[in-house]
This record gives C-alpha cells, structure tokens and sequence, in this order.
C-alpha cells in the first residue's frame, strides 16, 4: 500500500549520494566558514615550555606554568572556583614569589578587592597576608595598583564591598604603610571617610546641599551587628593609617648616628622598589585644565606628601575637624565603636600638639 | 511594605541611583559623589593598565562604561562637581583611544555627543574631539591594533558628526560652526596622505541634506578635485555631477514619503460606523496633512543653487583641473571612468560659464573614434564644452574629426547617427565651427535608408534653416527661410549670418516684442482693451486649490443688470480683413509696453508660452547647465541587445494574471483533515474486495470501464481548482 509519506518520514528519509556531486547540504547546517586576515585570541597567553635542565628549574617551571593556568580561573563566573584558586596560590606563594610570574598573578588577582563573593575576599586578604609575610617588596612594587584597586573597592557601590576594603587597607598597611602614606594619602583618607559614611566638608558646603551628609544606605543599615562590627574595625584601620602616616617611630637616641647613617643612605642603593615613584615619571595622569576651580582638597589628592610634617598639615586643614566631629559622636554611642574612636580621637589630638610644637619651634 | 520602600530608596545598581538622583539631585548627593569617586578610580585603574591589552567584557569595564554613561547622565545636575569631566573624557578618547576597549570608546564617543546635546560641551568641542578620531582610524597605513574595531568607530564618529551638524543647523545656520568644521575639511585636503577623502564625503553629505549649501562648501569640493590623490579626485568630480540631483531628489523623497489617503478616510468615515476612535483617526490624520503642507519642503533659508553656479573663479579652476588632472603627465593615475568624469565636468563647466580652455578641444581628438568605450559619453562632453565664445577654428577641428570618423557609409548606422546627432549639438551652441561644404555634405545624409541617421541629418539641417539659411543648400532652406532670404536680397541687405564675437544679448525682457504682438492682436479681436487692473492677473496658479469650494455654487444673477453676453463674437472675426501682421522691434515693443504698464505674472506666463511656441528660447543663450544626455546621440535604436533585467522584466510581464504552469498536486495536499472519501478509499483492500461495489467493476464492459477511467482522469486533473 502506498501510503503518503509524512513530515517525519521525510526527515528520516536517506539522501542518496550521487557520483561527482557534492553532498547534500542538510537543511539546519550551519556555516561555519569564515575569512579573516588574522584570528587573535587575547585570553590565551602563550605558554613557555620549561626547558630547563635541572631538575630544580625545570620544577620552577612547571609551577610557573600552573599559576599561569590558572590565571584565568580569577575571572571565573563561579565563586567558589575563584576562591580555591586563591587558595591554591596561597599554598604556591612560597615557591614562586621570586619568579616572573608573581606580576601576572598579582594582576589578576588584584580586581577580586571589588569581588561581590565574601569568601573570595576573605581568601584574598589571606593572600595578602602571606605575600607580606614572605617578601614584603612584593606588595611594594604594585602599590599603586593596590591602592587603585583599593580605592575603587571603598567607593563601590555595594555597601559589603565597600566595608571590606577597610580590611585589605590595613593588610596592606602592614607591610607597605610607607609608600601607601607617600603616595595616596589625601586619597585613602578621603576614601576611608568615604566608608565610614562621614563628609569631608562639615559646614562649608552645608548651603549647597539639603542631604545630611551621609548616605542613605549607611543611614538604614546602621544599626545592625554587621555594621556596627565592619564600623568599628574601618576605624581602627582609619586610626593605623593615621597613626602610619603622621607618627614618626624614631628612637631619640643617637641621634648623630642616625643622622650618619641617613646620609650614607642616599649613596647605596635603595632597598624598596621604585625609590623615585614619588617623581610620577612613568605613571600617567590626565591634566587638569581648570585649576582653581574646585576646592583646594581636589589638587592635594593626587599630589605625593613625602615627610611627616606636609602629611600632618593636610590632615590637620582639610579631615582634622570633620574626623573628630564623628569620633566624638560615636564616643557618645558607645561599645567597642566607641572605644575605637576615642582613642582615635587622642591620638588625633596628639598629632594636633605635635604639629604645633614642631610649627613653634 | 518596609522592604519594599527600602528597596526603593536603596540604589544597589547605577542605573536604579540614576533614576533617583534624576529625580531629586539635592538628597542624593553624597551617593552621587561616591559613585563620581568610583568612576575617577576606576579611570585611573584603565590609565594604569592602558598599555596592556584589555580584555573585552571584563567586569572593570563594564562597570566603567555604566559609569561613565551615569555620569554624563546626571552631570547637568551638578555642573561644578563634574566640572573637569567632559575634558576627561575628552582627553582619555583622544589620548588613550588605542588602549581603551571598543566599548569603551563607543560609550565615550556617545556620552560626549549626550553631553553636547545637554548642553554641557561646545558644538566645537566635539567637533574638535571627532576629527582626530575619524582621522585616527581611517589611515591603513596607520598600524591599528587588530583588535582596534576601526570600522565600527568610524562609522559612529562620522554619524555623530553628520547628525551633530545637523541638529546644529535647524532653525538657523549655525554660521560659526560650519565655518570651522568646513576650515577642518581644508587642513583635512591640505594632508599629505588621503585623509581628504573624508572632507569630500562629509561635504557631500552635508549637501545632499542641504545643510552646507554656500561657496565655501562648494569651495572644499574644489579642492577635492584638484587633490593629487585619484579617489578625492574623483570624488570631487562626482559631487559636482551629482550632488544636486541628488539634493533635489534628497527633498522630493522627503516630502512624498507618507502620504495620507485623505479622500479614502472621509468616505469611510461616511460609510462606517461612526465611532470616537474612528473621528479621532481622522482628526490626526487631517492635522499630519496639515502640518505637512504647512511646512516647507526645504530646510530654513536653503539656498537652492547649484554647487556650479557658486564656484568663486570657474575659469582658474577649470584651467587648474584641465593642465593639473586631465592633460598633465601623471595622468595615468586615473583610469577611463574616471577620466571621462573629469572631462563631464571640465565640459560642463565651459559650457555653463562659456569658458575658454582651448585645450581641451585637442584633447578631445584623441577620444573620437567610434572603437573608443564609452564615446558616446566622450561625444557628449565634447558637445557641451562648446559655446559660441570659442574661436570656430579650434571647434571646427573637432567637428571635422567626428565627420570623418563617425560619419561615412562604411559604419554602421548608430555611429552615423551619434555622430551627427553630436555635430547639431555643438553646432547649436556653435553654429560658426562647420564650413559650408561640410555642412552641405552632411546633410545629403537626410535620405539615408537608416532611420537615425536621416533624423539626425534632418535635425542639422532644421538647426541651420534657423541659425544661417544661407549656409544650405537651396533645396534645404525651406519655405520661410528662402522667402526671407529672397526678400532680403531684394532689399540689398546682408545676410544676417552669425559672427563669431557678436553676442546675441537682449535688452530689457528677452522675447517681449512676442508679447506686444499679442497683446495686439487681442486687443483687435476683442476690440476693447484687456482690463489691467484686474486682480486675477497677479494669481497664476493659487486659484486651483479655491475652485473646489465654489464648485458647486449658484451664480447669482441680478435681473437689474445688463449682461454683455458676446455672441457675435466669432462672427466678427470672420468679416475682419486679415491685416498684414506688422513686426514690431523689440526695443520698441519694450518701450511700450514697460513704459505704459506694469508686467503682471500673467504675463510673465504667457510670455514664457509664446517663446516655446516659437521655439526661441533655444536660440537666445537662456541655456543654463543644460546637459547633454549621451543616450539620445546614438538616435532611436530599433535592435537593441535588452539587458538581463529588462529581459526578465518582459517575461514577467508577458506573465501577469496567469497562473504557473505546474503540477497542482502540491497545492491539494493542503494541511486539512481527510474526508470520507478519502477515508472511503484507503479503506483496508481485504474489508473492500468483497463489496458489491468493488465486485460490480469487476463485470463492467470494457467500454464502460474505459469510461470511468476518462471520467476519473478529467476530475483528478480538475482537482486542483
């Protein structure tokens, strides 16, 4: 019987193959041919082959080469991957912090400070940590990307991130405060402010704007244990950085000796990387053309204060008065917060005294 | 409810906080300047990696490029915080382009023409900001990265350029900025390499859409065609071959684009239902029309000359383009399309402001031969550059060169007849470039067999017995010519040939004495005079629109009035002798008539009847950039090869209302459920075979079996139907 084939017999149906013809192109075939002069493919870096003889170097390598795999599990969708990537670098540092592949890692690694995973900064900061305690140079030398990235994280828009960057400032402080206070110190202090939700401008501007000086969002989550908890340690780093920047630790004693050794100092060569970074001779920055037009804190952010004595006078003229405004409010709200800002408040008063005793003398 | 007003006050992403400090700038500040912050960390962390290659879709640009159009966004609303970032922006785009990602730049280039639109930046500046990129990224020699998108931003940055002057330019020019922009498009031609290309285009552009319509664009387009660079030479020709049909058609297309059947919506409004959407339908419709005929076609204060008559010194451009680009050695750099656009325009613009490039006639020759490609556009230009201020001599070699190629019994008929075609052409505008003999042998052509080539011939002796009777044979002059002629020989007076240098200008109003001589004539047939005050004279053609209305009105006639109803009219006409119709001078008929009244448009009208009545207006020099189409100097062709699509266009057409020749089969296996017969027949054969019916064909006679058979055939063909 011949029955009519229907729609699906006909999709079963065999093409027959015909001498000297072409196959039969199926209906749903795609096209997949293209013509390109030059195919680049940016997320594969070339990997070197380890074709070292000794064991030893060839074993360098082959860990050179698995960091360098893994680089690109950093920007992983999933965050428990990026986190036990982190982790196993962590476990690496020892072997490779002084190979060539420390920077690439550094690079990718450095973008996670505004990672929305809390496990992942967690794991970052551990990172951190042992980078420091293993060579602190290290961290030295990407200063600037670090407190780039670590601004970036205090001015994020989600208040976790934001709350978090207190904490890799204070890693990094550890092992690199000196740079950090040379370069970046109107600019960290104005993002630490930024944090703790205080205004840098009390009551100049207050005619400019009807807002209350602090955000919305620091204003209705003020009040819970998170907060309270990430408050209290945003200003004890606030209170390092201070202490870093205008506090200088030397000993009185032998002050011919030292004075000695300073000036033999500029004759050997430096121990920290990049000694002449302050001279900005290969970072690049975009001009201003309107100087003078907005306030006088914007032309001292980007500007490095190299002595105590300059750090001590932008603190006191532009964050001294807000600073102890909000120190003292938090004193009258008292716990462990309260704490904290006093004894900010002291040292703050301390520097106060300092700086006058040094402008008397 | 408290969650949710949370979430509404709590800006998690930038475009929720873009809404709310839209809406209330003052109380958002401190998260504005947060999210203002974030962007400057941001920007510095692209300023610190600018030179290793960015990845596309990393989250730090994507928050950057949200950022930066945030930013932009709702800069307005604080003009001093936000002070130094249009300058940022335009400095990272132009300083950094090569490094940034393409959607960086993309955004960049879009925030700045949003900012110049709020108002925030200059025209100039984006002006200023655009250029560089747009040369920037066009360069091949330039090595771009591979992954630079040129092609995209090229395009975005010439649109933002276009749509940016054009938004500059309603209303009223934007004077200051077309003039810098166009002083941009002069450094752009003075660079070396071939960056120029992009003055040329924009300019065209920019005319096409009849924003730049002055000199100093026309100007630019001048260089162009002088660039040592073959593509902005060749473009600069194009533009002043084209650019103005192109306008015109530009604005026609615009006004035509919708229109609304109005007619058709008032009937269905009478026939349908009436209901409030439908009246509502109308109306809108009614107020589009009228906004559309209320508006002017063209753009405030348009200028609608054409780029040739605005050229500042056609003579030292045409003498420029001819020994710069035509004749000099280099010219090998163009090929013959090229070429050939060059002579169009060099040919046009002799033949619109009579200029004398002598050269050009020599350089024809070398042209003219009917194996030449394209001779037919070549014979065209050459009749176009040719006008009666060019010594006959120089233009008489061309002619005798066409005659001796092209016109002769061993050719075929088309030359023949381009080739005389093209000889009445030059000959309109040159009557002096053809001696006698030639002429005369020419025109022995008019009893050729060919149809062309005796129309062509026929037209050159029709051209003579108007401009020099004399110069034809006797038999040609016709019947008025050699009157004439007779009547002046009788008189002794000389021939009234053309001279070369004698320009034939009118005084006063070209072909007025037409006029008077109408007037004339009316006066005596109506043997009144015409009213002169009458109103109408001054509406030519307004009245057309008002009939309507009055169409269907009575005509009140009042009884107490006398009606001069003429009703002998015609038979006065036939008892008047026909007087001798007396020539009246033109200088005299201009006296009278200008003197004695004022010229209304009507007749202005009636003038411009008479003058192509008479066929004069070809005479008089009124040409003005009148072309010469190169298709109608081969003739009428009666065997032409069609082309592919002309020849499917025939068969199509043969095809119409037909239906195909094929199978219907396909079209009965429509998608439908079966019917019972159907059913009926696929009916398993074992359930059938014992039937009566079955069984009954069986025993049919042959005859009768065949019958059925016929009859089932004839209904599976019908089938389909």
């Amino acid at each position: 019987m011949a029955k009519k084939k229907t729609l699906k017999q006909q999709d079963f149906q065999k093409k027959k193959l015909k001498v000297g013809k072409p196959r039969q192109q199926a209906s749903n075939v795609t096209d997949t041919s293209f013509s390109a002069r030059m195919i680049s493919l940016p997320n594969q870096t070339r990997l070197k082959t380890a074709g070292g003889n000794e064991n030893g170097a060839a074993a360098a390598g082959k860990l050179e080469n698995d960091v360098i795999k893994r680089l690109s599990l950093c920007k992983h969708h999933s965050a428990i991957t990026r986190k036990e990537t982190l982790v196993h670098f962590k476990t690496l540092i020892p072997k490779v912090i002084r190979t060539k592949c420390i920077t690439p890692m550094l690079n990718s690694c450095l973008p996670m400070i505004c990672d929305e995973d809390a496990q992942v900064r967690a794991a970052l900061l551990e990172l951190f940590e042992e980078l420091g305690q293993h060579d602190q140079n290290v961290l030295r030398l990407h200063s600037r990307a670090l407190v780039l990235f670590i601004n970036s994280s205090m001015t994020h828009i989600v208040p976790a991130i934001q709350r978090d960057s207190g904490k890799f400032l204070r890693c990094v402080l550890r092992y690199c405060g000196d740079e950090l206070v040379r370069n970046s110190w109107a600019k960290l202090l104005k993002g630490l402010f930024g944090v703790l939700g205080w205004s840098v401008e009390t009551s100049k501007n207050a005619k400019k704007s009807v807002s209350i000086g602090v955000k919305t969002s620091s204003v209705v989550s003020m009040n819970s244990a998170k907060a309270k908890k990430a408050q209290q340690s945003n200003i004890e780093t606030l209170l390092e950085f201070v202490k870093c920047g205008c506090i200088e630790q030397t000993s009185d004693d032998g002050h011919e000796g030292v004075a000695a050794h300073s000036a033999y100092g500029k004759y050997l060569i430096p121990a920290a990387p990049q000694p002449f970074q302050h001279l900005k001779l290969f970072v690049r920055e975009l001009k201003k053309n309107q100087t003078g037009s907005g306030s006088k804190l914007e032309e001292v952010l980007n500007v490095t204060l190299q002595d105590f004595a300059a750090r001590r006078e932008v603190l006191l003229a532009y964050f001294y008065d807000p600073m102890v405004l909000n120190a003292s409010g938090i004193i009258v709200g008292g716990g462990e917060c309260g704490r904290a800002a006093s004894v900010l408040k002291d040292t703050l008063e301390g520097i106060k005294q300092l700086q006058e005793a040094q402008q008397g003398a | 409810m408290v969650r949710q007003s949370r979430a509404a006050i709590l800006p998690t992403n930038v475009i929720l906080l873009q809404n709310l400090v839209k809406r209330d700038p003052l109380s958002y500040r401190e998260e504005f300047l947060q999210q203002y912050s974030h962007y400057e960390s941001l920007r510095d962390i692209f300023m610190l990696k600018a030179l290793e290659a960015q990845t596309t879709g990393d989250t730090n640009t994507k928050q950057f490029v949200e950022l930066v159009g945030f930013v932009s966004q709702v800069c307005s609303c604080y003009p001093e915080e936000t002070a130094n970032f249009p300058n940022e922006l335009k400095q990272l785009i132009l300083d950094y382009h090569r490094s940034l990602p393409f959607e960086v730049r993309e955004k960049i280039v879009s925030s700045l023409t949003m900012l110049r639109n709020k108002g925030v930046i200059s025209a100039e500046t984006l002006i200023q900001t655009m250029f560089p990129l747009l040369v920037a990224y066009s360069s091949q020699s330039n090595s771009l990265g591979h992954n630079s998108h040129a092609k995209e931003i090229r395009k975005l940055v010439y649109s933002t350029i276009i749509s940016l002057l054009k938004s500059c330019n309603i209303g009223s020019k934007n004077q200051k900025l077309n003039k810098s922009t166009q002083a941009i498009c002069f450094n752009l031609l003075d660079q070396p390499d071939s960056q120029g290309v992009w003055a040329a285009r924009l300019t065209r552009e920019l005319w096409r859409r009849g924003i730049w319509d002055d000199s100093r664009a026309v100007e630019i387009m001048t260089q162009a065609a002088l660039n040592d660079d073959v593509k902005i030479a060749y473009s600069g020709a194009l533009f002043f071959l084209g650019a103005d049909k192109e306008r015109e058609e530009n604005f026609e297309e615009k006004s035509d684009d919708e229109d609304v059947d109005m007619e058709g919506l008032k009937h269905k409004m009478q026939i349908n239902k009436k209901s409030g959407k439908r009246g509502k339908k109308l109306e809108a419709a009614l107020k589009s029309v009228k906004k559309k005929s209320a508006a002017p076609k063209t753009p405030q204060g348009y200028l609608n000359f054409s780029a040739i008559h605005l050229l500042r010194d056609p003579q030292g451009f045409a003498d420029k383009l001819f020994s710069k680009q035509l004749s000099s050695k280099n010219n090998n750099k163009f090929n013959l399309d090229q070429k050939i656009a060059l002579m169009q325009l060099l040919s046009r613009l002799i033949g619109t402001h009579k200029l004398t490039v002598l050269g050009i006639y020599s350089y024809f020759l070398k042209y003219l031969t009917p194996k030449q490609r394209d001779v037919t556009k070549i014979l065209a230009a050459a009749a176009q550059s040719s006008h009666d201020m060019v010594p006959p001599e120089t233009i008489a070699d061309l002619v005798r060169k066409i005659a001796d190629e092209f016109v002769s019994d061993g050719v075929a008929s088309e030359v023949a007849a381009a080739g005389l075609n093209t000889i009445r052409e030059i000959c309109s505008r040159a009557p002096l470039a053809i001696d006698e003999t030639l002429l005369q042998d020419l025109t022995e052509y008019k009893g050729s067999k060919a149809k062309g080539v005796s129309m062509a011939a026929k037209g050159l002796v029709a051209l003579y017995r108007e401009v020099a009777p004399d110069m034809l044979k006797r038999k040609d002059r016709g019947k008025v010519a050699s009157m004439e002629l007779q009547e002046s020989a009788r008189e002794g007076r000389v021939s009234k040939r053309p001279q070369f240098g004698v320009e034939n200008t009118t005084q006063g109003i070209a072909g007025i004495e037409l006029l008077a001589q109408w007037k004339k004539k009316q006066q005596d047939a109506d043997g009144q005079d015409v009213d002169e005050n009458d109103d109408q004279n001054w509406e030519v053609e307004e009245e057309d629109n008002e009939e309507e209305d009055i169409e269907g009105e009575w005509v009140t006639v009042e009884s107490d009035k006398e009606y001069d109803v003429d009703m002998s009219d015609s038979d006065d006409e036939k008892e008047k002798p026909k007087e001798e119709e007396e020539k009246i001078d033109p200088e005299t008929a201009f006296r009278d008539l200008a003197s004695s009244r004022v010229l209304t448009p009507a007749d202005f009208a009636k003038l411009q009847e008479l003058k192509t009545e008479q066929g004069v207006a070809r005479l008089m020099g009124v040409r003005n950039e009148e072309t010469v189409d190169s298709d109608r100097l081969v003739g009428p062709l009666k065997h032409r090869k069609a082309t592919k699509d002309e020849r499917i266009a025939s068969i199509m057409e043969g095809r119409e209302g037909r239906e195909k020749f094929a199978s219907r089969k396909s079209k009965r296996d429509e998608q439908r459920s079966t019917t019972n017969r159907e059913k009926e027949r696929k009916k398993n054969f074992v359930m059938m075979i014992h039937k009566r019916s079955v069984k009954g064909k069986q025993k049919m006679s042959l005859r009768d079996r065949q019958k059925v058979l016929r009859q089932h055939i004839t209904k599976q063909k019908k089938k389909g139907h």
